[in-house]
């Protein structure tokens, strides 16, 4: 009986046993159920991002469309750059002092404003310039010129007095109130390299009328000679273009400028009193450069055409002149030179002007120049020396010291005094924007 | 005018020496290469041809298009390098040539970007455009081409 009892509670024991072990499993298996229901509602949430994603994401349509659009607004941004106006323009305020008959002054000498414009194969420009110079030197000497013709023969004064109306002074108002004047308005048509056509008032093609503008040239004076020879501008038509052909880094280039215009004298874009125009041409050549050799440009020009006398009557007027510019490494070089004939007498004219690049910023320069005019009654011999300092490409500062030399020639009557040198100072502050 | 003949005479005497001390060609290649659009059919551009797109003296593509260059920041170090190997001037002085081509030309220098990435997005863009980027940068959006130095 013990026996029984005593193996019956084994069989209880050993029974119970799993019981206990089935409550821990469970336990096991609810908490691995739990866990992997929080696997489940975690990769579920996961999904539902994914897809929330997928949803959002750009189609290849989508993309497409963005890129089109992209491509309007480059396009559309283009348009606007090639179809503004290029608005420019440069102030001039010069003070220059000497023994001269030009007084002392503060000279608000020039205020242009240049507009231009290009479409396609055509190209327009205009530049308005605005004058304020109560004593303008060139001016001055023109009506000393005519005040001393009054004994000289009727053909010399009606030739200084018709110089001077078509020098670029040409009406000029001297009371101080100041000139607006049309200075370029031309419209050219580029069909290629070789063949360009432009028409208008435009500047004469020498070098230094082309680059007259006080934020380009070194000293704050233009040349003696440059208003007496060649005309300072021309109505008309031009033909130009160039031929280059390369020379290793650099290329020769040979350049023609030809054209037909009205001839010089007041109010000639109204009215011509005959039928001939005046014409010219310019050919230059440009010479291959290396290192050391930056630039070595030759130039011929050519002028024939009439200048009107007080009476209206016209004469022939024939100019011819050449000019360089050459560049080797700091150090430039520019020389001009013209002859003109106008009833039997010859004029002529040159400077010559070395400079060298002392500094990125700082140019020093000199310039020796000479003027010899029966028509004007004029004769002078002139020698600049001075600094440019730009500390912006737009902005320029200039000083310089003169030396002038009256010369005794027989078609020049000097009064008392008059054959004595004088010297001068000028300073000058030029902005472009 | 004795004067001037003087001036002339030393200056074309001096000019063989001048131009023998040219360039060297062997000079390490460009840190940039020029790139077009890809609608451009052209392949190579002589040196000198380069300049004139640069300096807007050329404004025509062969195939009709306008040409429009488009040059880097001028503070960036592939501007100065490009200045200096294809137009021969200082960053400075090509600044100085446009505002006197502004005031004589009336035309406005080429548009500028500051980084390859709006370089190339302009070129492949716009069907004439023309430029140059770092060597080994440019990507399939434009085309490479050659820069030839004719003898």
């Amino acid at each position: 009986m013990k026996r029984t009892l005593w193996l019956a509670a084994l069989v209880a024991f050993a029974a119970a046993r799993p019981a206990w072990a089935q409550q821990d499993e469970l336990a096991r298996l609810k908490a691995e159920l739990a866990n992997q229901q929080a696997i489940i509602a975690r990769l579920i949430k996961q999904v539902e991002e994914l897809e929330k994603k997928q949803s959002q994401a750009p189609t290849r349509e989508d993309l497409e469309e963005e890129a089109r659009t992209q491509q309007e607004a480059v396009d559309s941004m283009r348009e606007n750059l090639l179809g503004r106006v290029n608005l420019n323009g440069y102030y001039n305020f010069r003070f220059s002092a000497d023994k001269s008959p030009t007084p002392t002054a503060f000279q608000q000498h020039h205020l242009g404003l240049l507009m231009g414009k290009q479409l396609g194969r055509f190209n327009f420009l205009m530049e308005l310039e605005l004058q304020n110079v109560p004593h303008h030197p060139e001016i001055s000497r023109g009506e000393e010129g005519g005040e001393e013709g009054e004994g000289h023969e009727a053909e010399a004064r009606e030739l200084s007095a018709a110089a001077e109306a078509g020098g670029e002074g040409a009406g000029a108002d001297i009371s101080g109130e100041g000139q607006v004047a049309v200075e370029n308005a031309w419209m050219e048509y580029n069909h290629n390299r070789y063949l360009n056509v432009r028409v208008g008032k435009q500047l004469s093609p020498q070098y230094w009328w082309q680059n007259h503008y006080p934020n380009l040239t070194y000293s704050t004076a233009l040349p003696i000679y440059l208003r007496e020879l060649f005309p300072a501008e021309l109505v008309g038509a031009m033909v130009h273009g160039t031929v280059a052909r390369p020379v290793g880094t650099s290329e020769f280039g040979v350049g023609y400028k030809f054209y037909v215009s009205n001839n010089q004298f007041e109010g000639n874009s109204q009215a011509d009193l005959r039928d001939g125009k005046s014409w010219g041409g310019r050919l230059q050549v440009r010479l291959p450069t290396s290192a050391l050799l930056r630039r070595f440009d030759v130039a011929a020009d050519v002028y024939r055409g009439h200048i009107a006398l007080v009476t209206q009557e016209l004469v022939d007027d024939n100019v011819v002149g050449f000019d360089s510019q050459i560049e080797i490494d700091r150090f430039l070089l520019n020389t001009e030179y013209a002859r003109g004939r106008t009833l039997g007498r010859t004029r002529f004219g040159y400077y010559i002007q070395p400079a060298v690049r002392l500094h990125e910023d700082w140019v020093g320069f000199y310039r020796v120049e000479r003027l010899e005019s029966p028509r004007i009654h004029h004769a002078e011999e002139r020698h600049l020396a001075g600094l440019n300092y730009r500390p912006f490409p737009q902005i320029a500062l200039k000083g310089e010291f003169y030396r002038s030399r009256p010369l005794e020639r027989s078609f020049v009557e000097l009064g008392e005094g008059s054959t004595k040198p004088f010297n001068g100072f000028a300073t000058a502050a030029v902005f472009f924007f | 005018m004795a004067a001037q003949m003087r001036v002339w005479a030393a200056g074309v005497a001096i000019l063989p020496l001048l131009w023998a001390s040219g360039p060297s060609t062997q000079e390490a290649a460009p840190p940039f290469v020029i790139v077009v659009n890809k609608s451009n059919p052209i392949t190579a551009l002589p040196l000198t041809e380069l300049q004139r797109v640069f300096r807007k003296q050329t404004r025509m593509w062969r195939h009709g298009e306008a040409m429009v260059p488009v040059d880097w920041d001028a503070t960036s170090e592939i501007r100065q390098e490009f200045s200096r190997r294809v137009m021969g001037r200082s960053v400075r002085e090509m600044a100085d040539f446009w505002v006197q081509q502004s005031i004589t030309q009336g035309l406005a220098p080429p548009s500028t970007q500051k980084s390859t990435r709006a370089i190339l997005r302009f070129v492949a863009s716009v069907p004439g455009a023309i430029s140059y980027v770092p060597r080994g940068e440019a990507d399939e959006s434009v085309k490479m081409i050659d820069v030839n130095i004719l003898p």
